[in-house]
């Protein structure tokens, strides 16, 4: 039944053109298990900011940011969720959409182990297996990005940088979107770019293949 | 792997190629000479082969993916062009649509040898390639490729052993196309000048906020209308959207692409419907119309007050005239632009055998304004009373003959009016040329519908006659200024022969008034047989590039322009031609100005001169792309830019000078 209403909802989402999410507009509620079983919705943290990333172990894209010489993602993650006197909170939500069998599906256990080896510092990794979240947002690529605020309006979507190459190196140069954001709407300032074109692999939805 | 041996004949040998196994791809870097000779430009490419079920993406990959990334490092001097794809395929998966390549995928560019090098033969280059594509199935896997390539520098290179592979490459051509930002999408209109190309597809560049989707094309006469769905509420920039077009030819079924630009649609149709009404307004105190004019008020004078009612209906039989002619006219221009030709305002004139014709009735007009002889036919009111029969036909005949002699003139307003309505559909044009033959006739239709406004002029008089008479000198002045139009499409013998025809029409016409009998029967017949003589020699096609010689200008063409641009030089192009008035008021005032000879004598700034007098398609094809229909047209390239900016059609030397100096 569950199955049935998740796979309409998918396919009402996308065929329905214009209901992807909107910069500007309120950010589609959803809620998903994650990877320590608890269950986590969108509207448990209206208040803090939610930074939402599509994870996928297995895709290159993914994997230069978590690279140990770098550990681009892991800095990133823990630099906002930390807690800090008198600033904002921020959560760190990554969810996986990829169905079973593909590349980046991970069971509850296999996330734990995963957060824990790569020492990763997101707040939990949701399992959205059917892909009716990743339908919601219309997320095409991992990494693809989204910026929620306070009042739960979504304030950016796109890219995590604007350097779309494999190659660890061009971390270097790389001008983080995703920190961008956050500096402009914690300081009150206007988002200098609130869609950018992400870039990664494809997410390995259960429908489609590439 | 032996299926790619098998399936790709020009492999010469597996050692050219670099496996990257774990990318499925085979990949290696070729160059299509054996050296490089300096002041020329060379191509280099990456050739890659991908494993059966594998893909590469295209500069926009599409819903995801990731576009190649190439990056190199050169000699000293040493400059590249943008990376050019090939033609990409549309992979659908599921709801998500990719843009690549499956089996091979060939990118390449242009290096361009700097002239320095003629002092460094048999020196050794380096050119390193870091190449990055993605190749994906369902999985992806990045593929990465750093190499360097050692070429001699040679005074003459020949062509590697890979060169066949370079043959058949060539840059995408550039065509200009306009859009219009709806509610949810982008409504695009694009040019297409061949019938016998049927478009198959349309990608859009990366960084347009549009869906990759196939979008719904809707084939118009000489346009194509697309409707692309925007993405999000990124806002689209208006100075360029480009879009790659893949166009498959019906009868030899070969796909070949276009590259459009696209600009916000900013002229409405409103403000072009006014500016055509003010051309053709304006087209009356023109000295081509304005003796017309003229005389069609002259005519008025000399009907007794009860024919004044008949001046109404005159001016609807004039109007009528004007009307048709232009309608026929704007007719033949959809058709030639249709059939693939270029073709503009002005058009008419790169015929010399429609100069002479013009020359030839401007002369017998003038001859009748002097009285000389009698043109009853086309001057009604002009000494002969109205009959209602033959004034249909008189006025008729006025209107056709007043759109004839306003063909070598154009009007403020007037060009850009019609500039604009031949990129567009064939109803835009004709209503745009509807509105214009309004203004023209707009003079005497204010007083047909007001002729109580008849009281306003001048009273009939002696003056009168004079009047006329001067009127013919404006008309003569046209003949000179044809003339001039005229040698520079034909030798001087020709046009020698055409100053004989009139001479020996003049005679003709003497001839007719003055004998009688079998005399003028004989003089008659031997004018005629002259006339014929002469006037076949006189309309011969002229012989193509019979232009003189010019030190300031450089003759344009295509491909001499994409050279100078590789060689990051400022140009300037001067679209002209010899029946174009505003184009040598330019010259006078701004080519020719000490100012600018100055200023070009010590910059290294490429003036390059098309001249379109007579028929060129290379050159009509570039005025479409920027939506003219007619010269002149300026465009002004600062050093290695590919987009032009377009100058003023009224250039003064500071204009000029602004544009060009950096």
């Amino acid at each position: 039944m569950k199955a049935c209403i998740s796979l309409t909802l998918f396919l009402i989402s996308i065929t329905a053109g214009w209901t992807a999410p909107e910069v500007g507009k309120e950010a589609p509620e959803f809620e998903l298990k994650g990877h320590d079983g608890k269950s986590y919705s969108l509207s448990q943290f209206k208040g803090s900011y939610v930074v939402l990333e599509w994870f996928n172990y297995g895709c290159p894209y993914v994997k230069k940011h978590y690279s140990p010489e770098y550990s681009n993602m892991q800095n990133l993650q823990g630099k906002w969720t930390a807690p800090r006197e008198g600033k904002p909170k921020v959560a760190w939500l990554s969810i996986v959409s990829s169905a079973p069998g593909k590349q980046g599906h991970v069971s509850a256990h296999e996330a734990s182990e995963l957060k824990i080896s790569l020492d990763a510092k997101m707040d939990a990794i949701l399992l959205d297996p059917k892909g009716t979240v990743g339908g919601l947002y219309d997320a095409v690529t991992t990494p693809h990005m989204f910026v929620i605020d306070q009042k739960g309006v979504l304030r950016y979507q796109g890219a995590i940088d604007d350097q779309p190459s494999a190659r660890v190196a061009s971390l270097k140069s790389a001008h983080n979107f995703v920190n961008e954001t956050l500096e402009a709407l914690m300081n009150g300032k206007p988002v200098p770019n609130p869609v950018t074109k992400p870039y990664g692999c494809s997410v390995k939805y259960k429908s489609n293949w590439f | 792997m032996l299926l790619f041996y098998l399936v790709c004949p020009w492999l010469f040998s597996s050692e050219d190629f670099t496996i990257l196994k774990e990318a499925h791809s085979r990949v290696r870097l070729l160059a299509e000479h054996d050296g490089l000779s300096a002041g020329s430009s060379s191509k280099l490419a990456l050739q890659i082969l991908l494993e059966e079920g594998w893909h590469a993406y295209w500069r926009n990959p599409g819903d995801s993916g990731a576009a190649p990334i190439v990056e190199w490092q050169l000699p000293k001097g040493y400059q590249v062009s943008d990376l050019n794809y090939p033609l990409p395929h549309r992979i659908e998966m599921g709801q998500l649509t990719a843009i690549g390549y499956e089996k091979e995928l060939l990118l390449w560019v242009d290096l361009a040898v700097p002239q320095s090098e003629e002092l460094h033969r048999g020196e050794l280059r380096k050119i390193q390639i870091s190449a990055e594509w993605l190749v994906c199935k369902e999985e992806c896997v990045p593929a990465f490729f750093d190499e360097t390539l050692t070429l001699p520098v040679k005074e003459e290179s020949a062509g590697s052993q890979t060169s066949e592979v370079f043959t058949p490459l060539r840059p995408l051509e550039t065509k200009r196309g306009s859009f219009e930002v709806l509610e949810k999408e982008l409504l695009l209109e694009l040019p297409v000048s061949d019938s016998s190309l049927q478009m198959v597809d349309l990608f859009p560049f990366p960084d347009l906020p549009v869906s990759v989707k196939k979008p719904v094309f809707e084939r118009g006469v000489s346009q194509i209308k697309v409707r692309i769905p925007l993405m999000s509420a990124k806002p689209v920039d208006g100075n360029s959207a480009r879009f790659l077009a893949v166009f498959e030819d019906t009868k030899t079924l070969v796909k070949i692409g276009f590259l459009y630009e696209a600009t916000e649609q900013t002229e409405t149709l409103a403000w072009m419907l006014l500016f055509a009404f003010l051309g053709g307004l304006l087209l009356n105190l023109m000295p081509c119309v304005f003796p017309i004019l003229a005389l069609k008020f002259y005519g008025v004078f000399q009907m007794e007050e009860a024919e004044k009612k008949e001046i109404s209906r005159a001016q609807v039989y004039y109007q009528i005239g004007i009307l048709v002619s232009l309608w026929i006219l704007a007719g033949a221009l959809i058709l030639i632009r249709d059939a693939g030709s270029s073709a503009g305002w002005g058009f008419h004139l790169q015929s010399p055998a429609f100069v002479s014709f013009l020359i030839l009735l401007f002369f017998l007009l003038g001859l009748g304004f002097l009285d000389y002889l009698t043109l009853p036919m086309f001057f009604p009111g002009s000494g002969l009373t109205l009959m209602s029969k033959e004034g249909f036909l008189g006025h008729f005949f006025t209107g056709v003959l007043a759109v004839v002699v306003a063909s070598p003139c154009t009007a403020p307003f007037m060009g850009t009016a019609i500039g604009f309505a031949l990129t567009q559909d064939a109803l835009v044009t004709l209503i745009l040329f509807t509105l214009l033959g309004l203004g023209l006739g707009f003079p005497y239709l204010l007083l047909g519908f007001f002729p109580s406004l008849a009281k306003f002029l001048p009273r009939s008089g002696p003056w009168m006659v004079q009047f006329k008479q001067f009127m013919a000198f404006p008309l003569f002045g046209t003949c000179a200024w044809l003339f001039f139009v005229l040698s520079s499409q034909v030798e001087g013998l020709r046009v020698s022969s055409l100053l004989g025809c009139m001479v020996l029409l003049s005679f003709g016409i003497w001839v007719f008034k003055s004998l009688r009998g079998w005399m003028r029967s004989l003089f008659l017949i031997l004018t005629l047989a002259g006339l014929l003589g002469l006037g076949s020699v006189a309309v011969k096609p002229p012989a193509p590039g019979s232009v003189s010689k010019d030190t300031l200008w450089e003759r344009f063409s295509q491909a001499g322009l994409d050279r100078h641009l590789l060689e990051r030089r400022s140009v300037f192009i001067n679209f002209t031609a010899a029946w174009c008035i505003t184009c040598k008021a330019n010259e006078i005032l701004t080519f020719s100005s000490d100012r600018v000879q100055q200023y070009l004598k010590s910059s290294d700034l490429v003036m390059l001169k098309a001249d379109w007098t007579n028929r060129d398609e290379e050159i009509g094809e570039f005025l479409r792309r920027y939506d003219r229909a007619g010269v002149p047209l300026y465009l002004f390239y600062s050093k290695g830019s590919k987009k032009a900016r377009v100058l003023p059609e009224l250039l003064t030397p500071e204009i000029f000078l602004n544009a060009v100096q950096p």
